[in-house]
């Protein structure tokens, strides 16, 4: 099998990417053929017009509130990320390790699960709420406090790819010829991390735009939250129409995360990369960073285990019987893994065809659209999934079974898991292949090496890093996804850990929330602890 | 590495690929029921799990709130692959009744639940019953100086004391009673009454009873099994239910959740046993002594914890209005409480 040439190789990235982006937007499909079928509840009739329910929804004030919501979760968990990666990398100190790996755990919590155990934690007549005087551990500060431990394992797990990937060579030069350590880092690493950057700040705000579980727990009204709730009672225009404000919100961001990507950088180094040489930190700094760690771990890790062992610990001190945890577990998994693989192997097409492109607008149009599917809120994607699959089953001879068939496949779980979570797995890949220096390619070219071997000796190793990034994220996202699970999970007879913890919840079975809440975050980590010894090794 | 991880991958797929082939085999299967169950599968799972141990029939659940099911069942029309329609409240399952969804049910069945808790046209039945009370603290307050009626909870001597949960649908549905029982405006004026007294609203009914207890609040709406759920994890719980007495029994809903087949089941004989297994005696005593709700089946004694309700006036209600949600929805809306 030989190489293909450029334009062979641009050709069919450009056709994947566009084939993977039609599959995205299917559910978006299915919203407008539900709206064009007639903008009416289902049981009640027509709705009022559409600027009655702008009015009705009271837009304005959901959208000053996600849009300072999505700005100050984002800035923080960026800043605080990046620093995290940082001492990762370049930093000594003990623990640093562990430390790193303990600050990823939250990615295994789903955001409500801190939310309601930080709630309980900090009620007034709490041990700590008595102690400080605190007030209802709720509203706008609270949840910026969830969202940003929520999403700060986003931004670390991003840069620090980056900067394990980075040349250190270049720092090194710079550093011979007299410059300052903050001036390396400013003129020489930041440029370098700029597109991961930029990809950790959007990541964050789309996780911001599309939660609802923390703020519904929180009672912070956000145009998500307002949106759930919509669908959640039929009122399908009000739902569609949220969607589109969220969309149309979702533009100017993208728009934002394209400044600060600026140009990428390609590598400059041929050759071994220089091993990554550690430095102490001073005394303050190293409190400093103690302190975030506590800070991070205690709220977004410890804090919650504790109570959802007190919970577990009650239930099994007064004797209460525990709801079958196996059979969650085993859905769980067989959802999660292979649906988190599909997604990354889905995001390469894009991603490589972005990196990759030569045109003006292509890419940019292929990478915007990638986003724009991810800042949607799983319950209406799910819900477009299902008006897709019905309109297409009415299509043909036997709907009833089509129908099924559809359902039962899992095809539309998949979508709607690959429309809510593909933009995460392209951030990581994109960053990776940009960071993938394309001189390889032409010296393998050159050395007329088979394709096969070029691949899985050079390029596939070569993209581990990103590809492990893109795997544990869309996996940890997917272990505890609640949305997209509850309807068209559900409607496979599927039950998985996460819709455990939020019915048991709902319904005061504390005891039974507490196990399958700490199943999740066990499985979670035994998956963080095998996928990073394997991203270690090679 | 890389042919260790294709064949991980491929057996991942096998086990994948041999799940969703059982689970279609099982919906395929001649003893297999399909339901949609609005009700929670922590309340009703081991039900479930005790009627497939005792009839030999599987039941493949779909679990899921009552509206989207509702309009889940409405959408796929023919195409539905529910045999049974087990929800929340009984509202909707009027309102798929109307829409020629469901099927009448047999005498021998619904003479088996009180008229007060089946469809006058004998599209449904109900299962069990959920009351709407007031908790509270009774280390705080005594029961003597508990409000009498619902626009009580306005008095400026209970600002910002009162809990209730807005988004929560029994609340809703309660409010949604209201509007039948006041009129559209009185409800919105005590709506708004609310408001200006500074209710707190929080995100779930368990929440409410753990403010009460907390001491967050002074009481607040919700109801009535929460307390007991909450008590199995924490015996010490200070929170106790209160329902109004006859002169604010427009405050005392219950709220009936109810069952149905559908008009295109193809299992009418499983459905109808399955049926009559939740309104047996030995389901009504799970459901009474273990999920803390009314029983529904004539004559059936209630758990001795729960509040009696044969002394208590109950809001005079026809439970196919409380799926007329959308008017309450629009109403918490516009006054900003949504």
């Amino acid at each position: 099998m030989k190489f293909l040439s450029h334009q062979q190789i641009q050709r069919l990235l450009t056709i994947g990417a566009v084939l993977v982006l039609v599959i995205v937007l299917i559910p978006l499909i299915g919203l407008l053929l539900g709206l064009w079928a007639g903008p009416q509840h289902p049981f009640m009739g027509a709705s009022a017009s559409l600027a009655d329910i702008f009015r009705q929804a009271g837009v304005l004030k959901l959208l000053v509130n996600t849009v300072s919501l999505a700005a100050i979760v984002s800035i923080f968990s960026t800043l605080v990320g990046l620093w995290f990666a940082w001492v990762e990398q370049r930093a000594q100190y003990p623990g640093v390790k562990l430390l790193g790996v303990c600050n990823l755990l939250p990615l295994a919590m789903p955001s409500f699960v801190i939310a309601l155990t930080l709630r309980e934690t900090f009620a007034p007549s709490s041990f700590f709420g008595t102690l400080f005087h605190l007030p209802v551990f709720s509203g706008f500060v609270a949840a910026a406090i969830v969202l940003t431990i929520s999403t700060l394992p986003y931004s670390q797990l991003l840069l620090s790819a980056a900067l394990k990937r980075g040349s250190l060579s270049e720092e090194e030069a710079a550093r011979c010829l007299g410059a300052a350590k903050h001036s390396v880092f400013w003129h020489v690493v930041l440029p370098k991390l700029r597109p991961s950057f930029a990809f950790a700040w959007l990541i964050s705000i789309l996780y911001v735009i599309s939660d609802f579980g923390a703020v519904a727990i929180l009672d912070t009204p956000v145009l998500t939250w307002r949106l759930y709730q919509a669908v959640g009672y039929q009122q399908l225009s009000q739902a569609t129409l949220l969607g589109f404000v969220i969309m149309v919100f979702s533009i100017p961001v993208l728009f934002i995360a394209r400044a600060l990507h600026g140009v990428a950088l390609e590598i400059t180094q041929v050759g071994n990369p220089r091993p990554t040489v550690r430095h102490r930190l001073q005394l303050p700094t190293l409190i400093a960073t103690y302190s975030l760690h506590v800070l991070v771990i205690g709220l977004g890790v410890l804090l919650p285990v504790l109570t959802l062992g007190l919970w577990v610990y009650r239930g099994w001190l007064h004797q209460l019987v525990f709801a079958p945890i196996l059979p969650p577990i085993v859905d769980t998994l067989a959802v999660s893994i292979p649906s988190a693989l599909g997604i990354a192997v889905l995001a390469l097409l894009p991603a490589w065809a972005v990196a990759r492109s030569t045109g003006r607008y292509s890419g940019w149009l292929i990478e915007q659209s990638t986003y724009i599917t991810s800042c949607l809120p799983g319950i209406l994607l799910a819900f477009g999934l299902m008006l897709t699959s019905l309109f297409v089953s009415r299509l043909s001879t036997n709907p009833a079974f089509v129908y099924q068939l559809i359902l039962n496949s899992g095809i539309l779980l998949f979508l709607g898991y690959a429309m809510r979570f593909i933009a995460e797995a392209y951030a990581g890949l994109k960053s990776a292949i940009l960071l993938f220096d394309p001189r390889l390619t032409e010296i393998a070219r050159t050395l007329n090496t088979p394709v096969w071997t070029y691949l899985t000796k050079v390029f596939i190793p070569s993209l581990m890093p990103g590809l492990t990034v893109a795997f544990i994220l869309v996996l940890m996202n997917l272990v505890k996804e609640l949305p997209v699970s509850l309807l068209l999970g559900s409607a496979m007879g599927l039950r998985t850990l996460s819709y455990q913890v939020y019915d048991y919840y709902q319904q005061a079975f504390l005891h039974d929330a507490g196990l399958a809440g700490l199943v999740i975050l066990l499985l979670s980590f035994t998956l963080l602890t095998l996928t990073l010894r394997w991203r270690r090794h090679v | 590495m890389v042919r260790k991880l294709s064949i991980t991958i491929v057996i991942i797929l096998i086990i994948i690929g041999g799940v969703i082939f059982l689970k279609t085999r099982q919906g395929q299967s001649g003893d297999t029921l399909v339901v949609y169950s609005g009700r929670s599968a922590a309340l009703v799972a081991p039900l479930f799990q005790q009627f497939e141990q005792d009839s030999g029939i599987n039941l493949d659940v779909r679990y899921n709130d009552t509206p989207p099911l509702a309009t889940q069942v409405l959408q796929e029309g023919d195409s539905t692959p529910a045999e049974v329609l087990f929800f929340q409240d009984s509202g909707y399952l009027g309102l798929l009744a109307n829409a020629g969804l469901l099927q009448q049910l047999d005498p021998e069945i619904l003479n088996q639940v009180d008229p007060a808790f089946r469809d006058p046209g004998g599209y449904w039945v109900g299962v069990s019953g959920r009351m709407r009370v007031l908790s509270y603290d009774p280390n705080v307050i005594s029961e003597q100086d508990l409000p009498k009626t619902l626009t009580d909870l306005l008095d400026p001597k209970y600002k910002g004391q009162v809990g209730v949960t807005f988004d929560n649908p029994s609340f809703q549905a309660q409010i949604t009673a209201l509007r039948t029982l006041w009129g559209e405006q009185k409800t919105l004026e005590w709506l708004q009454g609310l408001k200006d007294n500074d209710v707190r609203n929080y995100g779930t009914s368990p929440q409410v009873v753990s403010a009460v207890a907390n001491g967050e609040i002074l009481m607040g709406l919700t109801n009535h099994y929460y307390l007991y759920n909450l008590k199995k994890n924490n015996p010490n719980l200070a929170a106790a239910n209160y329902i109004f007495p006859a002169e604010g029994k427009d405050a005392n809903l219950m709220i009936v959740s109810g069952i149905a087949i559908t008009e295109g089941s193809h299992q009418v004989a499983l459905a109808k046993k399955f049926i009559e297994y939740l309104l047996s005696p030995k389901a009504q005593q799970y459901i009474t002594m273990a999920v803390y709700e009314y029983p529904t089946r004539s004559g059936f004694a209630a758990n001795p914890e729960l509040p009696d309700i044969k002394q208590t006036e109950l809001a005079d209600i026809n439970q196919t209005v409380l799926a007329d949600l959308n008017p309450t929805i629009q109403d918490l809306q516009q006054l900003g409480l949504l």
